[in-house]
Protein backbone atom coordinates (compact mmCIF):
# COMPACT_ATOMS: atom_id res chain seq x y z
CA UNK A 1 0.00 0.00 0.00
CA UNK A 2 1.26 3.42 -0.98
CA UNK A 3 0.64 6.14 0.74
CA UNK A 4 -1.96 7.73 -1.36
CA UNK A 5 -4.21 4.30 -1.13
CA UNK A 6 -3.51 4.74 3.08
CA UNK A 7 -4.65 8.23 3.62
CA UNK A 8 -8.47 7.38 2.75
CA UNK A 9 -7.94 4.69 5.22
CA UNK A 10 -6.06 6.45 8.35
CA UNK A 11 -9.37 8.10 9.69
CA UNK A 12 -11.38 5.23 10.34
CA UNK A 13 -12.84 4.61 13.50
CA UNK A 14 -11.91 1.04 15.02
CA UNK A 15 -13.87 -1.59 13.25
CA UNK A 16 -14.36 0.63 10.30
CA UNK A 17 -11.99 -1.55 8.56
CA UNK A 18 -12.48 -4.88 7.43
CA UNK A 19 -9.37 -7.16 7.94
CA UNK A 20 -7.72 -7.24 4.73
CA UNK A 21 -7.24 -3.15 4.88
CA UNK A 22 -6.43 -3.19 8.46
CA UNK A 23 -4.06 -5.32 7.92
CA UNK A 24 -2.63 -3.47 4.75
CA UNK A 25 -2.77 0.04 6.44
CA UNK A 26 -0.83 -1.37 9.60
CA UNK A 27 1.81 -2.76 7.55
CA UNK A 28 2.15 0.77 5.51
CA UNK A 29 2.05 2.87 8.70
CA UNK A 30 5.27 0.51 10.28
CA UNK A 31 7.21 1.35 7.27
CA UNK A 32 5.89 5.22 6.27
CA UNK A 33 6.89 8.05 8.81
CA UNK A 34 5.16 10.35 6.80
CA UNK A 35 1.75 8.47 7.56
CA UNK A 36 2.30 7.95 11.50
CA UNK A 37 2.25 11.69 11.92
CA UNK A 38 -0.55 12.04 9.57
CA UNK A 39 -2.56 9.50 11.71
CA UNK A 40 -1.33 11.46 14.95
CA UNK A 41 -2.64 14.41 13.89
CA UNK A 42 -5.88 13.02 13.19
CA UNK A 43 -6.48 11.46 16.24
CA UNK A 44 -4.86 14.76 17.78
CA UNK A 45 -7.54 16.56 16.14
CA UNK A 46 -10.80 14.11 16.31
CA UNK A 47 -9.99 14.59 20.28
CA UNK A 48 -9.84 17.98 20.09
CA UNK A 49 -13.38 17.86 18.73
CA UNK A 50 -14.40 15.34 20.53
CA UNK A 51 -14.03 17.14 23.99
CA UNK A 52 -15.25 20.16 22.52
CA UNK A 53 -18.30 18.74 21.68
CA UNK A 54 -18.58 16.86 25.15
CA UNK A 55 -17.57 20.15 26.95
CA UNK A 56 -19.89 22.32 24.77
CA UNK A 57 -22.98 19.56 25.56
CA UNK A 58 -22.21 19.89 28.90
CA UNK A 59 -23.07 23.13 29.34
CA UNK A 60 -26.06 23.11 27.87
CA UNK A 61 -29.20 22.12 29.43
CA UNK A 62 -30.99 19.37 26.98
CA UNK A 63 -33.57 18.96 29.99
CA UNK A 64 -35.69 22.35 28.32
CA UNK A 65 -35.99 20.54 24.73
CA UNK A 66 -36.35 17.20 25.96
CA UNK A 67 -39.57 18.76 28.07
CA UNK A 68 -40.50 20.72 25.11
CA UNK A 69 -41.08 17.57 23.35
CA UNK A 70 -42.83 15.76 25.94
CA UNK A 71 -45.02 19.19 26.03
CA UNK A 72 -46.07 19.08 22.27
CA UNK A 73 -47.00 15.62 22.74
CA UNK A 74 -50.89 15.39 23.14
CA UNK A 75 -52.03 13.98 26.48
CA UNK A 76 -54.80 11.61 25.07
CA UNK A 77 -52.01 10.12 22.61
CA UNK A 78 -49.80 9.48 25.87
CA UNK A 79 -52.77 8.34 27.56
CA UNK A 80 -53.88 5.86 25.08
CA UNK A 81 -49.95 4.82 23.83
CA UNK A 82 -50.12 1.12 22.86
CA UNK A 83 -47.39 -0.63 25.00
CA UNK A 84 -47.33 -3.62 22.96
CA UNK A 85 -49.00 -5.61 20.58
CA UNK A 86 -51.84 -6.96 23.59
CA UNK A 87 -52.16 -3.24 24.38
CA UNK A 88 -52.42 -2.20 20.52
CA UNK A 89 -55.10 -4.96 20.16
CA UNK A 90 -57.18 -3.40 23.12
CA UNK A 91 -56.80 0.03 21.97
CA UNK A 92 -58.37 -1.37 18.51
CA UNK A 93 -61.05 -3.52 20.49
CA UNK A 94 -61.85 -0.19 22.36
CA UNK A 95 -62.71 1.58 18.86
CA UNK A 96 -64.37 -0.77 17.13
CA UNK A 97 -66.75 -1.98 19.70
CA UNK A 98 -69.48 -3.35 17.98
CA UNK A 99 -66.62 -5.45 15.86
CA UNK A 100 -65.49 -6.68 19.13
CA UNK A 101 -68.78 -7.79 20.17
CA UNK A 102 -69.49 -9.41 17.04
CA UNK A 103 -66.13 -11.29 17.08
CA UNK A 104 -66.94 -12.34 20.73
CA UNK A 105 -70.46 -13.73 20.42
CA UNK A 106 -69.46 -15.43 17.12
CA UNK A 107 -68.11 -18.65 18.73
CA UNK A 108 -71.14 -18.53 20.92
CA UNK A 109 -73.58 -18.17 18.07
CA UNK A 110 -72.17 -20.96 16.23
CA UNK A 111 -72.19 -23.18 19.30
CA UNK A 112 -75.55 -22.68 19.89
CA UNK A 113 -76.54 -22.71 16.22
CA UNK A 114 -74.72 -26.33 16.12
CA UNK A 115 -76.57 -27.42 19.57
CA UNK A 116 -79.62 -26.29 17.95
CA UNK A 117 -78.95 -27.84 14.80
CA UNK A 118 -77.88 -31.82 16.45
CA UNK A 119 -81.16 -31.51 18.53
CA UNK A 120 -83.14 -30.64 15.59
CA UNK A 121 -82.20 -33.04 13.33
CA UNK A 122 -81.53 -35.63 16.09
CA UNK A 123 -77.61 -36.08 15.92
CA UNK A 124 -76.87 -39.25 17.50
CA UNK A 125 -79.54 -39.39 20.07
CA UNK A 126 -82.53 -41.45 19.78
CA UNK A 127 -85.24 -40.33 18.67
CA UNK A 128 -86.93 -43.57 16.81
CA UNK A 129 -88.39 -46.90 18.41
CA UNK A 130 -86.03 -49.39 19.00
CA UNK A 131 -86.80 -52.70 21.12
CA UNK A 132 -84.14 -55.53 21.26
CA UNK A 133 -85.49 -58.57 23.41
CA UNK A 134 -83.23 -61.34 24.23
CA UNK A 135 -85.09 -64.73 26.10
CA UNK A 136 -82.89 -67.64 26.90
CA UNK A 137 -86.27 -70.27 26.91
CA UNK A 138 -89.49 -67.92 26.09
CA UNK A 139 -90.45 -66.72 23.13
CA UNK A 140 -90.35 -62.91 23.12
CA UNK A 141 -92.92 -60.67 21.21
CA UNK A 142 -92.85 -57.42 20.82
CA UNK A 143 -96.12 -54.90 20.18
CA UNK A 144 -96.32 -51.69 18.71
CA UNK A 145 -99.08 -49.95 19.85
CA UNK A 146 -99.65 -46.13 20.00
CA UNK A 147 -98.58 -45.82 23.51
CA UNK A 148 -95.52 -47.16 22.92
CA UNK A 149 -93.95 -50.77 23.02
CA UNK A 150 -95.22 -54.10 24.82
CA UNK A 151 -92.85 -56.94 25.07
CA UNK A 152 -94.41 -60.52 25.91
CA UNK A 153 -92.88 -63.71 26.63
CA UNK A 154 -94.49 -67.05 26.17
CA UNK A 155 -95.41 -69.61 23.85
CA UNK A 156 -95.92 -66.46 21.24
CA UNK A 157 -100.09 -66.50 21.71
CA UNK A 158 -100.60 -63.66 23.71
CA UNK A 159 -100.77 -61.23 20.97
CA UNK A 160 -104.03 -60.42 19.62
CA UNK B 1 -66.04 -4.24 26.96
CA UNK B 2 -64.70 -6.55 29.63
CA UNK B 3 -68.30 -7.22 30.04
CA UNK B 4 -69.11 -8.31 26.91
CA UNK B 5 -66.26 -10.37 26.62
CA UNK B 6 -67.26 -12.35 30.05
CA UNK B 7 -71.11 -12.27 28.83
CA UNK B 8 -69.79 -13.98 25.60
CA UNK B 9 -67.18 -17.04 27.30
CA UNK B 10 -69.69 -17.77 29.81
CA UNK B 11 -72.58 -18.41 26.72
CA UNK B 12 -69.60 -20.38 24.92
CA UNK B 13 -68.87 -22.14 28.37
CA UNK B 14 -72.17 -23.43 29.04
CA UNK B 15 -73.54 -23.96 25.10
CA UNK B 16 -70.28 -26.55 25.07
CA UNK B 17 -71.30 -28.00 28.58
CA UNK B 18 -75.22 -28.02 28.51
CA UNK B 19 -75.11 -31.15 26.47
CA UNK B 20 -72.77 -33.14 28.58
CA UNK B 21 -74.65 -31.95 31.27
CA UNK B 22 -78.13 -31.99 30.09
CA UNK B 23 -76.68 -36.46 29.41
CA UNK B 24 -76.26 -37.12 32.82
CA UNK B 25 -79.12 -35.24 34.35
CA UNK B 26 -81.61 -37.25 36.39
CA UNK B 27 -84.65 -37.90 34.67
CA UNK B 28 -87.80 -38.78 36.54
CA UNK B 29 -89.51 -42.68 35.98
CA UNK B 30 -92.53 -43.65 36.75
CA UNK B 31 -92.53 -47.63 37.32
CA UNK B 32 -95.44 -49.72 38.20
CA UNK B 33 -95.87 -53.36 38.48
CA UNK B 34 -99.07 -55.09 36.94
CA UNK B 35 -100.40 -58.23 37.35
CA UNK B 36 -102.37 -59.63 34.23
CA UNK B 37 -105.05 -62.19 34.36
CA UNK B 38 -106.10 -64.36 31.03
CA UNK B 39 -109.14 -65.02 33.41
CA UNK B 40 -111.63 -62.96 35.00
CA UNK B 41 -113.93 -60.10 34.36
CA UNK B 42 -112.83 -58.20 31.67
CA UNK B 43 -111.52 -55.01 32.41
CA UNK B 44 -108.65 -52.35 33.30
CA UNK B 45 -108.77 -50.27 36.85
CA UNK B 46 -109.32 -46.00 36.91
CA UNK B 47 -105.61 -46.36 37.85
CA UNK B 48 -104.48 -47.88 34.57
CA UNK B 49 -106.73 -46.05 32.64
CA UNK B 50 -103.77 -44.43 30.86
CA UNK B 51 -102.19 -48.19 30.05
CA UNK B 52 -105.58 -49.16 28.38
CA UNK B 53 -103.91 -48.80 24.96
CA UNK B 54 -101.26 -51.12 25.83
CA UNK B 55 -102.80 -53.44 27.83
CA UNK B 56 -105.54 -53.89 25.72
CA UNK B 57 -103.28 -55.55 23.02
CA UNK B 58 -102.18 -58.57 25.32
CA UNK B 59 -104.80 -61.69 25.66
CA UNK B 60 -104.76 -60.97 29.38
CA UNK B 61 -107.76 -59.57 30.22
CA UNK B 62 -107.69 -58.36 33.70
CA UNK B 63 -105.13 -56.23 35.41
CA UNK B 64 -104.13 -55.36 39.13
CA UNK B 65 -101.47 -52.46 39.85
CA UNK B 66 -98.94 -54.18 42.58
CA UNK B 67 -96.49 -51.73 42.97
CA UNK B 68 -95.33 -48.20 41.73
CA UNK B 69 -92.42 -46.00 42.39
CA UNK B 70 -91.48 -42.70 41.16
CA UNK B 71 -87.32 -42.68 40.74
CA UNK B 72 -84.81 -40.50 39.27
CA UNK B 73 -82.65 -42.27 36.98
CA UNK B 74 -79.39 -41.12 35.98
CA UNK B 75 -77.85 -42.69 33.13
CA UNK B 76 -76.04 -46.49 33.80
CA UNK B 77 -77.58 -46.70 37.57
CA UNK B 78 -79.37 -49.54 37.80
CA UNK B 79 -82.74 -49.41 39.82
CA UNK B 80 -83.87 -52.86 41.55
CA UNK B 81 -87.61 -53.24 41.38
CA UNK B 82 -89.05 -56.00 43.71
CA UNK B 83 -92.14 -58.64 42.34
CA UNK B 84 -94.60 -58.74 44.92
CA UNK B 85 -94.19 -62.95 43.42
CA UNK B 86 -90.51 -63.05 44.42
CA UNK B 87 -87.99 -62.11 42.63
CA UNK B 88 -87.15 -58.75 41.02
CA UNK B 89 -86.12 -56.67 38.06
CA UNK B 90 -83.03 -54.08 37.05
CA UNK B 91 -84.38 -51.17 34.97
CA UNK B 92 -81.54 -49.11 33.90
CA UNK B 93 -81.51 -45.89 32.30
CA UNK B 94 -78.89 -45.79 29.33
CA UNK B 95 -79.15 -42.62 28.19
CA UNK B 96 -82.11 -39.60 27.95
CA UNK B 97 -81.13 -37.31 25.18
CA UNK B 98 -83.72 -34.80 23.94
CA UNK B 99 -87.07 -36.69 25.32
CA UNK B 100 -86.33 -40.18 24.48
CA UNK B 101 -84.89 -42.59 26.83
CA UNK B 102 -82.97 -45.50 26.28
CA UNK B 103 -83.97 -48.26 28.97
CA UNK B 104 -82.22 -51.77 29.81
CA UNK B 105 -84.42 -54.14 31.69
CA UNK B 106 -83.37 -56.99 33.22
CA UNK B 107 -86.20 -59.65 34.06
CA UNK B 108 -84.06 -62.71 35.48
CA UNK B 109 -87.79 -64.53 36.26
CA UNK B 110 -88.22 -64.56 32.77
CA UNK B 111 -84.31 -65.00 31.41
CA UNK B 112 -85.25 -61.86 29.77
CA UNK B 113 -83.34 -58.80 28.60
CA UNK B 114 -84.23 -56.09 26.43
CA UNK B 115 -82.80 -52.65 25.26
CA UNK B 116 -85.67 -50.50 24.64
CA UNK B 117 -85.40 -46.94 22.91
CA UNK B 118 -89.04 -45.32 23.40
CA UNK B 119 -89.73 -41.56 22.30
CA UNK B 120 -91.00 -38.83 24.23
CA UNK B 121 -93.90 -39.79 25.79
CA UNK B 122 -94.36 -43.16 25.21
CA UNK B 123 -94.56 -46.05 27.64
CA UNK B 124 -92.89 -49.75 27.78
CA UNK B 125 -94.82 -52.37 29.37
CA UNK B 126 -92.53 -55.47 29.22
CA UNK B 127 -93.78 -58.97 30.89
CA UNK B 128 -90.98 -59.83 33.40
CA UNK B 129 -92.10 -63.52 34.25
CA UNK B 130 -92.88 -66.07 32.98
CA UNK B 131 -96.69 -66.83 33.23
CA UNK B 132 -97.95 -69.38 35.73
CA UNK B 133 -101.95 -70.30 36.88
CA UNK B 134 -102.92 -67.83 33.81
CA UNK B 135 -101.08 -64.66 35.16
CA UNK B 136 -97.99 -63.21 34.79
CA UNK B 137 -96.10 -59.76 35.90
CA UNK B 138 -95.59 -57.11 34.38
CA UNK B 139 -93.77 -53.64 34.60
CA UNK B 140 -94.27 -50.52 32.81
CA UNK B 141 -91.55 -48.14 32.73
CA UNK B 142 -92.51 -43.86 31.52
CA UNK B 143 -89.59 -41.68 31.74
CA UNK B 144 -90.67 -38.23 32.66
CA UNK B 145 -93.10 -39.51 35.58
Amino acid sequence: MRCAGAAPLLGSLPGELDPTEAALLGAHLATCEPCRARLADIEALSGVVRDGLRDEAARRDLSIFADGVMARIPASAWQGAPAGPLERLRAFLRRHRVLAAASALAPALAALALYLYIGRTGGTGPSELSVEVTSEDLAAIVLDTSDGPVILVGDGSEGT
Amino acid sequence: MRSTWTAAWVAVAVLVCLPAWAADAPVPVRIRVLQGFRQGAPGVPPGLEDLRGQLSATAYVRWEQAGEMQASMVPKKPVSVSLPGGGSVSVTLVEARQGAATFEVSAPGSRTQSRVTVPPGKRIVQQVSAEQGGSAWFVTIKAGG
